[in-house]
């Protein structure tokens, strides 16, 4: 008799975890168990449900394997931090890992691409896995790709796009939008400016803007002209707005970007600014990523404080006087650096996740600015961007408590 | 979901999959999935060794660090060269032509240099406290490279700008054996960098000296070893290294296995730096994530034979479970095998 069920499971008779009911009936079952702990007991039992029937079997066990060599050892302390972190690590080994709450690896990825991984997405379609394969140091790489797994490991795929960058998204229809460099002459030279691929999900790929859109390097020359004129590193989108936000390295600006018109529609930072800072607001310097939340932005500012620390800057934007104020700033205790990578998110809670990137470590701070949780890796792993899943079973889906770019 | 056959093992990270008993009319097929079941190693919980070793077997040591510093001005471009090389931390022959593969500076915040001789020489600094890193491949030719020349990945890092004086940061240089960073270092020093000095050139000194590395091999409980085999030695149980810090198995990507014949346990804890070059014979066996080995399958170092069993018994013998990963080139494990 055809059916559809589930799947119980956790590591103590108590359960506690479970997969998705099945949507079609049938007497071919199977289900994938995600967010196992490694070399660790679990228990589960199968459940059925025929109509307003429902029966559960026996409860078997099974344990996990150990995890391979090449991931970073993850030490975490204090409590707080649900759900699930899916993130790159790169350094003396590059992989796709998923963290859960505990800072335990549940789920890895590895290629023999030989490039690092800098963004990590769970797919729309909740049964995969995205990341970018690229190089961002040195030499962008010609061969680069958005490669899809999926979440049992038995798709790979791979969407070539020469150049790519630092980040990508994908749009609520499956689009993909990711950075890449682009290479134009310029007074005799070549220099390196960024541009937005997208790749729709019949995989025709287009430009939707390029960094000449809005700026010419003849105006703006921003850090370093031959190692990368605008050097964007950080990529959002507002499907509702139809937007997307750029972050710029080397102009230290972020720019919101209308995807019809290509038009810049503000600027903020310190190359080609549209927007001002208010009296007395702190500059940020060579920022990487970040989040648009009604008229505020929260943001990783890399290099702008004094001494050796990086630390996450809050403004308010008033669009109408074209003004940003500041209206927070934090520094972790003990500071950290992070040269490249780091990405904060604030929860409706006020409560706020930070990935410190390079420095190995994530953070969450209660809605009162004090850290509560936080994890670091062993010397060589740094973090790439990171996105926050409640469920693995639901895809894209944003955290309860969670919105914004 | 696909279906799957029942009691296939999935290589690659994954957890067994078997048939689950179920509800009535539920049959399912279930697939539990750690970590990508994409590529790796099978990883399944099996059954034991028969050489089981635990932290009573495990050796002890200890280890300290003593690396010289030397003042520099600061935010300038510094000459620094290792031609004067001649031995490494380990008082071994380097070259300092062929055998310095990486030159790099980690920038660490937080921690006085006696504080990071303490994390390194126990293998427990973080990410975290390194606040920059940048390098530099020599070409096997020149001896020297400017600050300059050390850049991050490729990435030009205007290095001397970023050597500034500060309370808070200390300067480490390394000459490393290999490129994976962080890995592999042969010799070390601290640079310092204050206004007090005008020197712009750095001459790292040979490494032997800087380590102070004891082991006790006496103290161990020598775990048997059935002469006639098998071999299948399991170190689920170890929780710590010879230092006393706890140990994370998956680190362990290596065995070497140790014959040393006309030598005591004693004999060989005198020469414990020294201990691959004064075996008579070493088998090696590389892991990946697994948690017991079978000496079987072990070879020789010199001619890839496979070991042939503990011939001669009364030999001295001696196991070590290796991490070429770690910041710490000593085994996480080493024992002394009793041959029974």
């Amino acid at each position: 008799m055809p059916s559809v069920g589930y799947v119980e499971y956790g590591p103590t008779a108590a359960l506690g975890l479970r997969t998705p009911t099945e949507t079609t009936a049938t007497t071919d079952h199977s289900a994938l168990l995600l967010g196992l702990k490694a070399d660790t007991a679990y228990q589960y039992r199968a459940v059925t449900l025929e109509g307003t029937t429902s029966g559960a079997g026996d409860l078997g066990t099974i344990r996990t394997g150990n995890l391979p060599l090449g991931l970073p050892i993850v030490t975490a302390a204090g409590t707080g931090q649900t759900g699930f972190i899916v993130v790159p690590v790169v350094g003396m080994g590059v992989a796709v890992v998923i963290l859960d709450g505990s800072g335990d690896i549940v789920w890895y990825h590895k290629d023999d691409r030989k490039k690092d991984f800098y963004r990590a997405r769970l797919a729309r379609d909740g049964k995969s896995l995205l990341y970018n394969a690229a190089k961002i140091s040195g030499e962008p790489s010609p061969d680069s790709a958005i490669v899809r797994v999926a979440l049992d490991g038995t798709e790979i795929s791979s969407v070539p796009i020469p150049y790519l960058a630092h980040d990508f998204v994908e749009h609520p229809d499956g689009t993909l939008g990711a950075l890449a460099v682009e290479y134009r002459d310029f007074q005799g030279a070549t220099i390196a400016g960024n541009k937005i691929v997208e790749v729709a999900p019949d995989g025709t790929q287009r430009t939707a803007w390029t960094s000449w859109d809005c700026f010419d390097p003849a105006v703006i020359t921003g850090d370093d002209l031959e190692q990368g004129w605008t050097f964007a590193n950080a990529l959002d989108y507002d499907a509702a707005a139809g937007v997307y936000y750029v972050g710029m390295r080397n102009f230290s600006s972020i720019a919101r970007v209308n995807r019809q018109t290509r038009a810049c529609e503000w600027v903020l930072g310190l190359g080609a600014p549209t927007l001002t800072f208010a009296a007395g607001a702190p500059r940020f310097l060579h920022q990487h990523q970040f989040q648009i939340r009604g008229n505020r932005i929260l943001l990783m500012d890399n290099d702008g404080a004094p001494g050796n620390a990086s630390r996450v800057l809050e403004f308010e934007l008033d669009l109408g006087a074209k003004t940003a104020s500041l209206v927070g700033s934090y520094t972790a205790n003990p500071s950290v650096y992070t040269f490249v990578f780091g990405e904060p998110l604030r929860f409706d809670d006020g409560s706020t996740f930070i990935n410190w990137g390079a420095a190995g470590q994530m953070e969450r701070l209660d809605p009162s600015g004090s850290s509560i949780w936080k994890i670091n890796t062993n010397v060589g792993f740094a973090f790439g961007f990171h996105t926050l899943v409640d469920s693995l079973y639901a895809g894209a889906a944003l955290p309860a408590g969670l919105s914004g770019t | 979901m696909n279906p799957r056959e029942p009691s296939t093992v999935r290589r690659a990270a994954a957890v067994p999959i078997g048939r689950v008993a179920a509800a009535p009319a539920f049959s399912a097929l279930l697939g539990a999935c750690l970590a990508g079941c994409g590529g790796g190693s099978a990883a399944v919980e099996s059954s034991r060794g028969n050489v089981l070793l635990a932290d009573q077997n495990n050796y002890l040591t200890t280890a300290a660090l003593s690396i010289p510093s030397v003042d520099t001005a600061p935010a300038v471009d510094l000459d620094i060269c290792w031609s004067q090389v001649a031995d490494d931390l380990q008082c071994h022959p380097l070259s300092a032509q062929s055998d310095v593969d990486t030159v790099s500076l980690l920038r660490i915040s937080h921690l006085t240099k006696h504080d990071v001789e303490g994390k390194l020489a126990a293998g427990q600094l973080s990410q975290s406290q390194v606040a920059g890193y940048v390098e530099y491949h020599p070409d096997h030719v020149a001896t020297c490279a400017k600050l300059s020349q050390l850049s991050f990945f490729g990435t030009e890092a205007d290095t001397p700008s970023k050597y500034v004086e500060s309370a808070g940061l200390t300067y480490l240089l390394l000459l490393a054996k290999g490129t994976t960073p962080g890995i592999g270092a042969r010799d070390m020093l601290f640079l310092n960098p204050t206004s007090a000095s005008t020197n712009t050139r750095v001459d790292v000194a040979s490494g032997c000296g800087l380590l102070d590395f004891s082991a006790d091999l006496l103290s161990l409980q020598k775990p048997s070893v059935p002469a006639a085999g098998p071999w299948i030695v399991d170190w689920k149980d170890i929780t710590h290294d010879g230092q006393g810090n706890p140990v994370s198995l998956r680190w362990i990507d290596g065995v070497t296995l140790g014959r040393f014949d006309g030598m005591s346990v004693e004999a060989v804890q005198a020469r414990i730096l020294d201990i691959e070059l004064v075996a008579t014979s070493l088998w090696d066996l590389a892991l990946d994530g697994e948690d017991k080995a079978d000496l079987s399958r072990a070879r020789d170092r010199k001619t890839g034979a496979p070991f042939p069993g503990f011939k001669p018994a009364d030999s001295t013998w001696m196991l070590a479970l290796t991490c070429s990963t770690c910041q710490s080139p000593a085994p996480l494990v080493l024992t002394i095998l009793q041959p029974i």
